[in-house]
């Protein structure tokens, strides 16, 4: 039986710090984008309403115009939604590569 | 701090025989035999470590793989088992940008009558349902394809939904429409576009 060493001390430590980096990021670009949209619909809002006063837009547009933002925030949610599943891919196979590293690394 | 995982295997099989040392053939247990003086002791073998398991799993080959060896192959199929999202498409991303331009280009023209830009309209519609058929027909892409839901599928319980059947539609009954409503609706379809760009270009390179 040949002498396998494997350090699962070190195998954790780098699935930790892959994981901390992947998921911080993702929290950071998640964060900026909800608030960058945040941003945007609140000066959306105050535009079309603006222009609803002005005589602009008629109360009919103003209420599809208002309807897109909901329709808007799906498609943000879902967008944020998806960029999470990409990072969890990420993480899964740089926890592969650890793994598979860890296994040549092992054997004598 | 490093694991002889060879030691505490080697104790274990040894504890194992102690235990057990003619276990049948139908547990899995590990023992020890003595090599029979023919064959063993030619090929300078003091022992001989051999599986008891079922008859249809040759006995040897797990022998090939030690323990924690089996155990990291077994963390890595699990792992690579686990795909979520599609990985990134060239011609998706070409495809939604495509749409993109093409569709704001036509909505420029909604101060025109809707009647007179029929050729214009059905060919974004055509552009359209290509972009979305190609990302249907991709694996595990049902995030984007939601996407495409909400931009082109009009929804009696979602009635926010189908931005673009329901500009068209108030097109279609208005006649024309104002550049101030135009140039609204363009920025919405436009973030709506974007957003499915983001997440195509986001995704994973194979």
């Amino acid at each position: 039986m040949p002498n396998i060493k494997v350090d699962w001390n070190q195998v954790s430590r780098e699935v930790a710090k892959l994981g901390e980096d992947i998921f911080q990021k993702r929290i950071k670009g998640a964060t900026d984008d909800a608030l960058d949209f945040l941003k945007k619909v609140e000066k959306d809002v105050i535009k079309l309403n603006l222009q609803l006063t002005a005589g602009q837009i008629t109360k009919e547009e103003f209420d599809d115009l208002m309807s897109d933002q909901k329709a808007l925030a799906k498609m943000e949610a879902l967008k944020q939604k998806g960029l999470t599943q990409v990072a969890i891919d990420q993480f899964v196979n740089g926890a592969i590569d650890i793994l598979v590293s860890a296994a040549i690394s092992a054997i004598p | 701090m490093a694991i002889d995982w060879s030691d505490i295997y080697s104790r274990k099989v040894r504890s194992d025989h102690r235990r057990c040392p003619q276990p049948p053939a139908c547990q899995l247990k590990y023992s020890i035999k003595q090599p029979e003086p023919s064959s063993a002791s030619q090929s300078g073998l003091n022992e001989v470590v051999s599986v008891h398991s079922t008859p249809s799993l040759p006995p040897r080959f797990w022998m090939l793989v030690s323990e924690p060896l089996r155990g990291l192959l077994l963390a890595v199929f699990l792992l690579a088992s686990c795909s979520n999202i599609a990985f990134y498409d060239q011609a998706a991303y070409a495809n939604a940008v495509d749409t993109k331009v093409q569709t704001l280009a036509l909505m420029n023209l909604a101060v025109n009558p809707y009647s007179s830009q029929s050729a214009e309209i059905a060919g974004v519609n055509l552009q359209m349902q290509k972009a979305y058929e190609y990302d249907r027909g991709r694996p595990m892409n049902q995030t984007t394809l939601q996407m495409w839901d909400v931009l082109l599928k009009t929804d009696p319980e979602h009635p926010d939904e189908g931005l673009w059947p329901r500009f068209l539609e108030r097109w279609r009954k208005s006649g024309t429409l104002s550049p101030v409503f135009i140039s609204d609706k363009k920025e919405h379809l436009a973030t709506a576009f974007d957003a499915i760009i983001a997440l195509e270009s986001g995704k994973n390179r194979s």
